[in-house]
């Protein structure tokens, strides 16, 4: 799948997403602010095999007209066929390694988000107490998000994000972006988490932190936990306390500095 | 990045915070001593986007250190000789860009300096006023850290600020004071230890104080003929001060 802009209108998709609907599959459409529509992710359970012929052809019409611009690849496993959208589990540690390494060069704060899911609806599809497949989660966010951001898989049912030179203001409006997509592009559909359901913990990281990846994702993960017990939409964050690094000059030094100043002058 | 070979140069940095207090005119009086007492000496306009050491010595540079990074171009053939032994990387005037480096800039341009230090025995830089991103990475760059300050509070306050910023972030704890425009060996006493105590105090930082510069009328008319005020006046009192420090910083 590429990131070219599309000189096709929008039908193209369109054309997919009608003739879709009315099947067992949900769908994305994956947007890039700078590129558009770059790609469309049909997901659900047996999804290739439930495809008709008619929405077969579509696709063909589609890869036939749009060469190698659209790239469909069929399989229950969207992290193998987009593996750069989801990272998995080790992939992801390694990643945030890397950032964290990064940021000592750069000295731009980076931010760690994690994103649970309280409520798993039971379908008969989808027992309690399975799995849920959280890659179609990715493509979603990447179109939130900025191109630079990392997803992966954080454990259990949590969504990893790194976002790279974010401070906390930044990464508060990227964490109800995100919220927000969820609520308006996945309505509750069988086997899915409900995204009204979402909690976000995220952590701030500063060059002077000298935190490990470990020690991140578990301060990550106290704060979900808090989010959790805050309920559905809660988003809660830790960052470093003023006092750890704080450089500025305080009241009490320029007293001490501006004392031979006094009224008789230096 | 490291500096342990014995045969490495020293490298300084020389900033104040405030502008204005004379920065360059210190660092290439400075520069100009050392080359007369025979030591190799590099400096660099580390006011990437507002070069003024080429301003002081009334030269008319055509390549500047943005060539470095624009063009890959060979910083060696970026320097300048001003006399014998002092030799200039100059920057560039009026390129905000230069100002404010992104990461990998900054990254190759201290691989590029690296480059070409070897040959020095001394490494200066003349920052850029205020505590900006290259004010502090060339800070960080260095191993000794000089700042200048001069008698008033606005100045002092600033180099307090620098210094506080250093040490909290970048975890430097030796500092170099040297006091300027001072009107008598009394006030710059006065000044360094109040400064001391302050820093002493609050930082746990026990600076060096390197030296002190007095008034002087020539420094003034040295800046406006754009030339080192030791060379058109090598007796006056702010010359005398100069070479006393040099001294010093040989044998740091």
């Amino acid at each position: 799948m590429t990131r070219e802009k599309t000189n096709e209108p929008i039908p193209l998709f369109q054309e997919v997403e009608e003739r879709a609907s009315s099947l067992p599959v949900q769908l994305i459409r994956l947007t890039d602010k700078d590129a558009g529509d770059i790609g469309l992710v049909i997901y659900g359970n047996d999804a290739a095999e439930a495809m008709p012929g008619a929405l077969r052809q579509v696709i063909s019409t589609i890869q036939a007209n749009t060469g190698d611009r659209f790239l469909a690849s069929a399989g229950a496993n969207l992290d193998r066929a987009l593996p750069r959208l989801f990272l998995d589990q080790g992939i992801f540690r390694q990643t945030l390694a890397g950032e964290l390494e990064r940021i000592r060069n750069s000295r731009l704060p980076c931010t760690l988000m994690l994103i649970g899911f309280q409520a798993i609806t039971a379908t008969p599809e989808k027992p309690p107490g399975g799995k849920t497949d959280l890659a179609p989660l990715a493509g979603l966010i990447h179109a939130t998000l900025s191109r630079s951001c990392q997803v992966g898989h954080g454990g259990g049912d949590v969504l990893a994000i790194i976002l790279p030179e974010t401070n906390l203001g930044r990464g508060l409006g990227c964490a109800e972006a995100i919220l927000e997509a969820f609520r308006k592009n996945l309505p509750p559909g069988p086997g899915y988490p409900v995204p009204s359901a979402a909690v976000i913990g995220m952590v701030v990281c500063h060059v002077f932190d000298n935190y490990s990846a470990d020690t991140l994702l578990k301060k990550a993960e106290a704060e979900l936990k808090r989010a959790g017990k805050k309920g559905p939409g809660a988003i809660c964050y830790h960052t470093p306390r003023p006092d750890q690094n704080f450089c500025q000059v305080t009241v009490e030094e320029r007293a001490e500095i501006f004392r031979p100043f006094g009224k008789n002058g230096p | 990045m490291t500096h342990t070979s014995k045969r490495s140069p020293k490298i300084i940095c020389i900033s104040s915070g405030k502008g204005g207090v004379g920065k360059t005119s210190f660092s290439v009086n400075v520069a100009t001593a050392l080359a007369q007492k025979g030591k190799k000496v590099l400096l660099i306009d580390g006011d990437l986007g507002l070069a003024n050491v080429d301003v002081l010595l009334g030269l008319n540079v055509r390549h500047t250190i943005r060539e470095a990074l624009d063009e890959a171009r060979d910083p060696h053939s970026l320097l300048v000789e001003v006399i014998p032994g002092f030799h200039l990387l100059p920057a560039s005037s009026g390129v905000p860009e230069m100002a404010n480096l992104t990461p990998e800039e900054q990254a190759f341009l201290t691989r590029a300096l690296d480059g070409i230090v070897a040959r020095f025995d001394f490494v200066l830089v003349d920052t850029a006023a205020g505590i900006g991103d290259s004010v502090l990475w060339f800070n960080h760059w260095a191993e000794a850290n000089i700042v200048i300050l001069s008698p008033d509070p606005t100045a002092m306050t600033d180099a307090y600020a620098l210094i506080k910023v250093l040490n909290t972030r970048h975890g430097k704890k030796r500092f170099y004071l040297i006091v300027n425009s001072v009107q008598s060996k009394k006030e710059a006493d006065e000044v360094f230890l109040n400064m001391s105590k302050v820093l002493a105090r609050f930082l746990r930082i026990h600076p060096d104080h390197l030296g002190s510069i007095p008034l002087d009328s020539n420094v003034g008319k040295a800046i406006r003929q754009q030339k080192p005020f030791l060379l058109l006046g090598p007796e006056g009192k702010a010359s005398r001060s100069v070479y006393l420090i040099a001294e010093t910083i040989v044998k740091m």
